[in-house]
């Protein structure tokens, strides 16, 4: 076959691997669209392959003519690895009498008559597979109006395929903005979960040991709203507390996060709930401020606290002030602060409180506590974000 | 979602029903800022039929007080049930957006 020659191939499958679609579930969002190219073009199999190294993967299909989602071809005998090496939409009327396709495995396949295959493009411009429509006959050519019909769906994939590698990538980097590495304080056990809606979202957790005091800051923060635009609010919350945090009281901290913040706040019509403590290893002496978050909690065998306050969310009026607050983390009790999907799932925060005693006498340690709050809360169907931090102390 | 515009006493009520959250909250402080741009600072956001409000219709209420505000208006709410509540006392709002039992309570001495 003339002129199949793949330049680049290495950074075309680059872009295969940047997908994170190979060997992938099937997913809604691409199977409504070969549905629709079924029904459009009355065909008995449209698919979505992409085109790997040595093989196509599945990763839509409607139709049982051919490959199954999920299942794989050699790429010898990948038609879709034929449709790549072009912009253009590969069109076999009559695969038996195509001279382009004389020595093709699958020439003398009785089911396969007619192929047409739109490349899928990502915005670099690698083409990392195909739009395909099999009938089991041969077929008369799309007309020029089929031809673009069947390009627009190839676009409304493609505009998938980007979408979902941008915010896949913004997961990941969400993810790595969460504390990884545990503070090695005798006595005592950090930990937290934080499980997004969706790809992203505007809930975050930190803790950081600040140098001067040897004491330890926790912190949880849930932006306002969904998706990308909570999530980059949140990310600028993060970093300016995290400056500011080291060389700061706690109240002067907050002072500083909200003056940052207000203008893009105030910009985008957001707010941000707010709860940060900070606390003393030698005696569990503890501080904390709150914007408007309400569900921070230090539970233990002899007592439940719910630590209130009247502090307004961060945003929500320029010139509030947030009073500090204090209070003690005995042996044996943790300060749990959760976010309010927690609520959305328990009804009121009496019930949360609850919860919490119970998953603190059935685990041992902050990370199971942590793991515990974080599956009970996920279990129940909930639409927002689930978000924990645990700080706890152990008994003796 | 529904909006109902209705005037009390000079005051501009918004009746809103159903979940105030991400998807109608855009909707509900474009017609907040529509009226204050029309001359009508004096907003009352009657929450009676609304049985579920997340942090985007906060955001949208909380917004809508601002606006209003420099306006040299106000914005209250009137009439909010039980999930609404226990979410503007959790967060604290209720000190800004304080929930008037009726709309007439709210219009009332205004």
């Amino acid at each position: 076959m003339p002129g199949l020659q793949i330049e680049d191939e290495d950074e075309r499958l680059a872009a295969i691997r940047a997908l994170n679609l190979f060997n992938t579930a099937p997913e809604e969002r691409f199977d409504r669209v070969v549905r629709l190219a079924q029904h459009i073009f009355n065909v008995p199999y449209v698919a979505i392959n992409l085109v790997g190294e040595h093989e196509h993967f599945t990763k839509a299909a409607a139709g049982d003519l051919f490959g199954a989602p999920m299942s794989t071809l050699p790429r010898e005998e990948s038609l879709c690895s034929v449709a790549i090496e072009s912009d253009r939409t590969l069109e076999i009327t009559d695969i038996r009498s195509d001279e382009r396709f004389t020595d093709h495995p699958l020439r003398d396949n009785a089911e396969l008559g007619y192929y047409a295959g739109a490349p899928l493009r990502t915005p670099g411009g690698q083409r990392v597979g195909s739009l395909c429509l099999i009938d089991n006959d041969s077929r008369r050519a799309l007309s020029v109006g089929e031809q673009a019909m069947l390009r627009d769906l190839a676009s409304w994939v493609e505009r998938e395929l980007a979408t979902g590698a941008d915010l896949e990538q913004g997961s990941e980097v969400q993810r790595r903005l969460l504390p990884r590495s545990i503070p090695d304080l005798p006595g005592w056990e950090v930990a937290g979960r934080c499980v997004q809606a969706g790809a992203v979202g505007g809930d975050f957790y930190d803790w950081l040991v600040l140098e001067r005091s040897g004491n330890v800051q926790v912190a949880l923060a849930d932006v306002m709203g969904k998706g990308l635009q909570a999530a980059l609010l949140a990310a600028g919350v993060r970093a300016i507390l995290r400056g500011t945090s080291p060389h700061n009281s706690l109240a002067a901290s907050i002072r500083r996060v909200a003056d940052d913040m207000v203008g893009d706040l105030d910009e985008l019509g957001s707010f941000v709930t707010f709860f940060a403590a900070r606390f003393r290893p030698e005696d569990g002496a503890v501080e904390y401020v709150d914007a408007g978050h309400g569900l921070a909690f230090i539970i233990g065998p002899d007592r439940e606290v719910h630590l209130e306050s009247e502090g307004l969310p961060i945003g929500a009026l320029p010139d509030e002030q947030w009073e500090i607050h204090e209070d003690r983390v005995g042996p044996g009790e943790a300060l749990v602060i959760v976010s309010d999907g927690f609520l959305d799932v328990h009804g009121d925060h009496g019930t949360v409180m609850d919860v919490i005693q119970e998953a603190l006498g059935r685990t041992e340690g902050a990370d199971a506590l942590a793991a515990e709050l974080a599956r009970g809360a996920l279990g129940k169907a909930t639409t927002d974000d689930v978000t924990v931090v645990v700080v706890r102390r152990s008994a003796a | 979602m529904q909006i109902e515009q209705s005037e009390r006493d000079g005051v501009v009520v918004l009746a809103t029903s159903g979940r105030f959250n991400m998807v109608s909250a855009p909707r509900i402080k474009a017609r907040i800022d529509e009226t204050v741009a029309a001359g009508n600072a004096r907003i009352v956001v009657d929450l009676a039929g609304v049985d579920f409000i997340d942090s985007s219709g906060l955001g949208a209420l909380i917004g809508g007080l601002k606006t209003a505000r420099q306006a040299s208006g106000d914005l209250r709410i009137a009439a909010a049930g039980d999930q609404v509540v226990t979410v503007l006392k959790l967060t604290n709002l209720d000190r800004i957006l304080t929930p008037f039992d009726t709309v007439e309570a709210a219009v009332d001495g205004w």
